[in-house]
C-alpha cells in the first residue's frame, strides 16, 4: 500500500482536512506554503463528533445539527458552515450527483417510510434523517426572525422540505438547492445537479401554464440560482482552485428516439452564460435530432467566455452505454460526473475518476528494454506488453480502495434500499470504477516519429533516441523541432488512428477482465484532469515534450484545424469500456465566433454526425491570455476551460497558465 | 522540368489547401490555392501565387519551397476528408439570388492565384468531388483563355468574379492584363447563366478613384440581372511577410477608410444588386 493510499483510506480520523487541502498539492506554491494551508484547514475547520460508538449517520447528524445557519438578505437560502465537518472513515463519494428528482417527487419522509427499518442500514437513514430535520427545523426559525423579503414563501417551502412533493417549480429549485447544500456540507466533493431542465420541467410547464411564474421570473430565480451557487468557491474546490464540479446536464435523447428540451433547457444555459462564472458550468447533451436553434443558443453561450456549455454527442455516447450493459431507460437517462464520464444518477456507486492513467509509464519502460527490437512492430509489441503489465498494476492498487458508509446517497440510491446495503458495500445497481488517462497522443506520435528516424531513415538508433531522451534532448534541438513539426495525433493519419485503437483495444481487455470488490468494473477514457500534473516527473519523449512539460490535453492536436480534429476523434472506437470520458478541446478566438456564428452553428451540426464523444471550447485569443499573464490585475474576471472545470486564469498555477497561452497561439495560427 | 511537362501531367501546383475555410463561398469549404496567376496586381496579398514554378523562400532562417505538385486523386482525397463537414446537397445548385446562397451546401473553392490556369488539370479532380456530391467553387479573375473558362463554366458550380482595374492602358500596364480579353469573359461567364458573385477590391490609389468606381458601376450596371451580389474587399498588408520570405518589395498602397467604402455601397445601391462590405 502506498503512503498516499495509507494517509488517505486508515489516517481518516486525523486526515479529515485532506479534501480542503488538496486543492494545494497542485498549485506550485512549494511545501511550505502547502503546510500553511494545512495547518491553516486544522484551525478553521472542526470535525463533529456524533453519538457513542462513532457512526457516520450519528456524526453528520451531530454536523446538521450544529452547523451555523446563514440567512440571506433576499433570494433563495443557500449557505455552507466552512468551520464544521465530519471526518469519515474511508474516500468518500464524490465526483458524483445525487437524485435530487427522488427527493422533489417525494418527501424524504415519505420515501424514509418506505426504507425505514429497524436494521443498521435503517437507523444509519434516520439518524440522517433526525438531522436533516433539525436543520429545515432551525432554518425556519431563522426565517421567521430574518428580514427576508419572501419570507412566508421560504418558510412554506422548508415546513415543507422534508414532508411532501415540491409543489412548483421555486420550491423544486430551492429543495435542490437544500440538498445540493446538505451533500457538500457532509463531506461530498464535486456535487452536479443532474438534468436538471428535465426534472425541473413537469414544475416549470405547469406554473408557466398557470401563470404562476413568467420566464422573467425564472430568469431572475435562475440569476440568484447562479449567484448563490457560485460562492464558497475555495471551500468547495477540489484538485484545483476552480475545480468545483457542479455540473448541469441539459437537453438529450429520450429513451422513445426523440430529442427532448424546452425553454427552461435555453433559461438555464443562458443564465449560465449571463452570471458569467467558472462554475457552475453546464454539458448539453447533443444529437443530430436536436433543433438547430438550441445549437445557436448554445454557440451565443459559448460567447460569454466561461467554458460551457460542453457538448456531449448523445448519438454516440447512448449506443456505447447499452453496449456496456446499462439498461435502455438508464442508458438514455445518463449524465455525467463531475467533468465529463457518463454516470447513471440515481442507480450508481461510479466513481469514475478515481485515479489518472499514464500511458507515458509504459513508454518510459519500454526506452529502458529495447533489447532485441528490430522493428517498428516489435517496438509496438513491446510497448503494448509492457502497457498492460503497467495498467494491471495501477488496477491492483484501486481495487481495494476503502469506502465511507454513505447513509444518505445511499438511501437516494437504486438498489441499498432494497438489498439493506449502502453503495460503500455495493449495494448500487451500478458499481463499476472508472479511471482517467493522459499521454496516449504522446505516445502515439513518439512511437511514430522513432519508427521514421529509426526503422525508415535510420538516422538514429533506438539506443541513441534512449540516450538523448535521458539527456533531454541536450544538443538535439533539431531532433526535438523534427518531432514538434511531425504530430499524428488528431491529423488525418490512418496510421496514428490504428495505433490509438491498437493500444486501447489491448487495455480494454485488460479492463474488461478487472473486476472490483463490488462485481463491477472499470472503464477508462482518453481525457483527464491530470495532463499537466502526472508529466511533471516523467522524462521527455518523441512528440517534441521535454521533460516535464505537459503532456497533450485531451483529444487535440495543436497542428491540426477543426475538422481535423473532430474527424480523427470520429474514427476513434470508444467501444469495449474506452466511454469514461473523451473529449475534443479546442481554442477559439471570441472574434472568429462572433464573425462566424452561422458557420459555426452548422459546423457543430455537421460534428455531431462525424461523431465526437465530447467537446469543449476555450474561447479564448493568446493576446489577452498573454496581456492578463502580465497584468493580472486587469483581469479579475477573466475564465478559462483548463480541463472538465473552467477557472479564473490569475488563480491558475503558472504552468498552466503558460499551457493555455501556448495552446491559444498555436490555434491561431491553425486556423 | 516546367510545369506542363510529362511528369506534371497528372498534378496541380499548388501552395496550400486550407480547411475549415468560411469566407470563399457557402457553408464549410476547404480551399485550393494554386500556384500561378496571369496578372501582376500592385496590390496582391499572395505574392507566392504569382510565379507558376515552385519558389524557394528564407523564412526566420529557414529555407522552405513555395509550391508542391500534388497528384490530381491526391488533391481530391484531401478535398474529400472534410465531405462530412460540406452538408447536403440541397435543391438545385443552380440559384438565382443573393438570398439563395445559404441554402447552397459547403465544399471546394478553387483560388490562388488564377485557379483557372490550370483548369484543364483540374478537370479530373471535379470530376471526383461531384461524383461524391461536393459543391465546387472558383474565385477567378478571369484574364485567363476562353478555352479555359469554357471548361470552368462546365464543372465550376458558383464563381466569384473579380472587378479590378477597367481602364484599358492602366490596367496593360499596372497588372499586366487584357482587359478586352477580361471583358469578353466577364460577358461569357454571365451569359451562361452560372452563379456568379463579384468581388471589386478596393484599394486605394488603384481601385477608388471616382473614374474606377464609375466604370464598375456601368459594368455591372450591364449585367445586374445576372449578378447574384457584389463584395468589396478591402486591402490589407496580410501578405508583407511573404513578400520579404521571397525577397521582393513590399507594396505599399493607401488605405480606404470605412466612410468611403460605405459611399462606394452607396453608389451601387441603385443597381439593386446586393452589396456587401468584406474586410478581409
Amino acid at each position: 500500500m502506498s503512503l498516499k493510499s495509507f494517509v488517505k483510506d486508515d489516517l481518516w480520523r486525523v486526515n479529515y482536512i485532506y479534501p480542503f487541502a488538496k486543492k494545494h498539492l497542485a498549485d506550485e506554491k512549494g511545501r511550505f506554503d502547502l503546510a500553511r494551508h494545512i495547518l491553516g484547514a486544522y484551525k478553521n475547520i472542526h470535525r463533529v463528533k456524533g453519538e457513542k460508538p462513532r457512526s457516520v449517520g450519528g456524526d453528520i447528524k451531530a454536523l446538521l445539527e450544529q452547523v451555523e445557519v446563514d440567512i440571506p438578505e433576499g433570494g433563495f437560502v443557500y449557505f455552507i458552515d466552512e468551520h464544521r465537518t465530519v471526518a469519515l472513515p474511508g474516500n468518500v463519494f464524490n465526483n458524483m450527483t445525487v437524485d435530487y428528482e427522488k427527493l422533489l417527487v417525494q418527501g424524504f419522509h415519505e420515501r424514509l417510510g418506505d426504507a425505514a427499518g429497524d436494521d443498521e442500514y435503517g437507523r444509519q437513514i434516520g439518524l440522517v434523517a433526525e438531522g436533516l430535520g433539525n436543520l429545515a427545523g432551525r432554518i425556519v426559525a431563522a426565517l421567521k426572525e430574518s428580514k427576508h423579503p419572501d419570507k412566508e414563501k421560504r418558510i412554506a417551502e422548508f415546513e415543507n422540505m422534508l414532508d411532501g412533493p415540491a409543489k412548483g417549480f421555486e420550491e423544486a429549485l430551492q429543495r435542490t438547492m437544500f440538498f445540493n447544500q446538505v451533500m457538500w456540507q457532509t463531506r461530498h466533493r464535486l456535487n452536479g445537479f443532474g438534468h436538471m431542465d428535465w426534472f425541473l420541467d413537469p414544475y416549470y410547464q405547469k406554473d408557466m401554464a398557470s401563470g404562476k411564474i413568467t420566464e422573467a421570473d425564472v430568469d431572475r430565480m435562475l440569476d440568484d440560482f447562479y449567484r448563490k451557487l457560485s460562492q464558497y468557491s475555495y471551500y468547495k474546490a477540489d484538485a484545483l482552485v476552480g475545480d468545483i464540479g457542479q455540473i448541469i446536464v441539459l437537453g438529450g435523447l429520450k429513451e422513445d428516439g426523440t430529442y427532448f428540451c424546452s425553454k427552461l433547457t435555453e433559461q438555464i444555459m443562458r443564465a449560465q452564460a449571463r452570471a458569467r462564472v467558472p462554475d457552475p458550468k453546464t454539458i448539453l447533451r447533443v444529437s443530430a435530432k436536436m433543433p438547430e436553434g438550441l445549437m445557436e443558443a448554445a454557440v451565443e453561450c459559448l460567447e460569454s467566455a466561461t467554458g460551457s456549455p460542453m457538448f456531449a454527442n448523445d448519438d454516440v455516447i447512448v449506443p456505447l452505454l447499452r453496449d456496456f450493459g446499462y439498461e435502455k431507460e438508464d442508458a438514455y437517462n445518463y449524465c455525467v460526473s463531475a467533468c465529463w464520464e457518463p454516470f447513471v444518477v440515481g442507480k450508481s456507486f461510479e466513481q469514475n475518476n478515481m485515479a489518472t492513467y499514464d500511458f507515458s509509464a509504459a513508454f518510459d519502460r519500454l526506452m529502458g528494454d529495447l533489447d532485441g527490437i528490430r522493428s517498428f512492430e516489435d517496438m509496438v509489441e513491446r510497448y503494448i506488453t509492457l502497457n498492460d503489465e503497467v495498467f494491471r498494476d495501477f488496477l491492483e492498487n484501486i481495487r481495494e480502495w476503502k469506502w465511507a458508509r454513505d447513509p444518505f446517497v445511499s438511501f437516494l440510491t437504486d438498489g441499498c434500499n432494497d438489498q439493506r446495503k449502502d453503495v460503500s458495500e455495493g449495494g448500487a445497481k451500478y458499481n463499476s470504477y472508472g479511471v482517467t488517462t493522459v499521454a496516449l497522443a504522446n505516445v502515439v506520435d513518439s512511437l511514430l516519429n522513432i519508427r521514421r528516424l529509426v526503422f525508415e531513415e535510420k538516422k538514429y538508433t533506438l539506443q541513441q533516441l534512449a540516450e538523448t531522451r535521458k539527456k533531454d534532448f541536450e544538443g538535439e534541438e533539431s531532433l526535438l523541432r523534427f518531432c514538434r513539426e511531425n504530430r499524428h495525433f488528431g491529423r488525418d493519419d490512418r496510421e496514428a488512428l490504428d495505433l490509438v485503437d491498437r493500444i486501447t483495444k489491448k487495455q480494454a481487455e485488460v479492463a474488461m477482465q478487472f473486476k472490483n470488490k463490488f462485481g463491477g468494473t472499470v472503464k477508462f477514457g482518453l481525457s483527464s484532469p491530470g495532463y499537466n500534473a502526472a508529466c511533471k516527473k516523467m522524462p521527455g519523449d518523441f512528440s517534441g515534450r521535454k521533460a516535464g512539460d505537459p503532456y497533450n490535453t485531451h483529444i487535440s492536436c495543436t497542428a491540426a484545424g477543426y475538422t481535423e480534429v473532430v474527424n480523427f476523434s470520429g474514427q476513434l472506437d470508444y467501444g469495449c469500456q474506452r466511454f469514461n470520458g473523451n473529449v475534443v478541446d479546442f481554442f477559439v478566438s471570441p472574434d472568429f465566433l462572433k464573425q462566424n456564428r452561422d458557420k459555426f452553428v452548422m459546423f457543430m451540426m455537421l460534428a455531431i454526425r462525424q461523431g465526437f464523444f465530447e467537446m469543449q471550447m476555450n474561447v479564448m485569443d493568446s493576446r489577452t491570455l498573454i496581456d492578463a499573464k502580465a497584468h493580472p490585475e486587469r483581469y479579475p474576471g477573466l475564465i478559462v476551460r483548463v480541463w472538465g472545470m473552467s477557472a479564473y486564469f490569475n488563480e491558475l498555477p503558472e504552468s498552466y497558465q503558460d499551457l493555455l497561452i501556448e495552446r491559444a497561439v498555436a490555434a491561431e495560427r491553425t486556423k | 522540368m516546367e510545369p506542363g511537362g510529362k511528369a506534371f501531367e497528372n498534378s496541380v501546383l499548388l501552395t496550400n489547401i486550407q480547411r475549415f475555410s468560411l469566407h470563399d463561398g457557402p457553408g464549410i469549404r476547404t480551399t485550393v490555392f494554386l500556384k500561378g496567376c496571369s496578372l501582376r496586381c500592385p496590390w496582391c496579398s499572395n505574392p507566392e501565387n504569382l510565379s507558376g514554378v515552385p519558389q524557394a523562400y528564407t523564412k526566420d532562417g529557414l529555407d522552405g519551397v513555395y509550391g508542391e505538385y500534388m497528384a490530381q486523386d491526391a488533391l481530391a482525397e484531401v478535398c474529400l476528408r472534410d465531405k462530412g463537414f460540406y452538408g447536403e446537397k440541397n435543391g438545385s445548385w443552380d440559384i438565382k439570388n443573393a438570398g439563395e446562397i445559404s441554402s447552397l451546401p459547403g465544399g471546394v473553392t478553387f483560388s490562388g492565384g488564377e485557379c483557372l490556369l490550370q483548369m484543364d488539370r483540374l478537370v479530373p479532380v471535379c470530376e471526383t468531388l461531384h461524383r461524391n456530391g461536393v459543391h465546387i467553387a472558383a474565385e477567378t479573375c478571369l484574364f485567363v483563355q476562353p478555352s479555359a473558362l469554357g471548361l470552368a463554366i462546365k464543372y465550376i458550380d458558383f464563381f466569384y468574379a473579380d472587378v479590378k482595374i477597367l481602364d484599358e492602358t492602366r490596367c496593360r500596364e499596372e497588372e499586366k492584363g487584357d482587359l478586352k480579353l477580361y471583358l469578353s469573359n466577364l460577358g461569357m461567364l454571365l451569359d451562361s447563366g452560372r452563379p456568379v458573385a463579384i468581388r471589386i477590391p478596393v484599394i486605394g490609389g488603384y481601385t477608388d478613384g471616382a473614374g474606377d468606381r464609375r466604370a464598375a458601376r456601368d459594368l455591372m450596371e450591364k449585367y445586374k440581372r445576372k449578378i447574384l451580389k457584389i463584395e468589396l474587399v478591402k486591402g490589407h498588408n496580410l501578405g508583407e511577410e511573404k513578400y520579404r520570405s521571397l525577397g521582393m518589395p513590399v507594396p505599399r498602397y493607401m488605405d480606404v477608410d470605412d466612410r468611403q467604402m460605405e459611399n462606394y455601397r452607396e453608389e451601387l445601391s441603385g443597381l439593386h444588386i446586393p452589396v456587401e462590405i468584406c474586410r478581409i
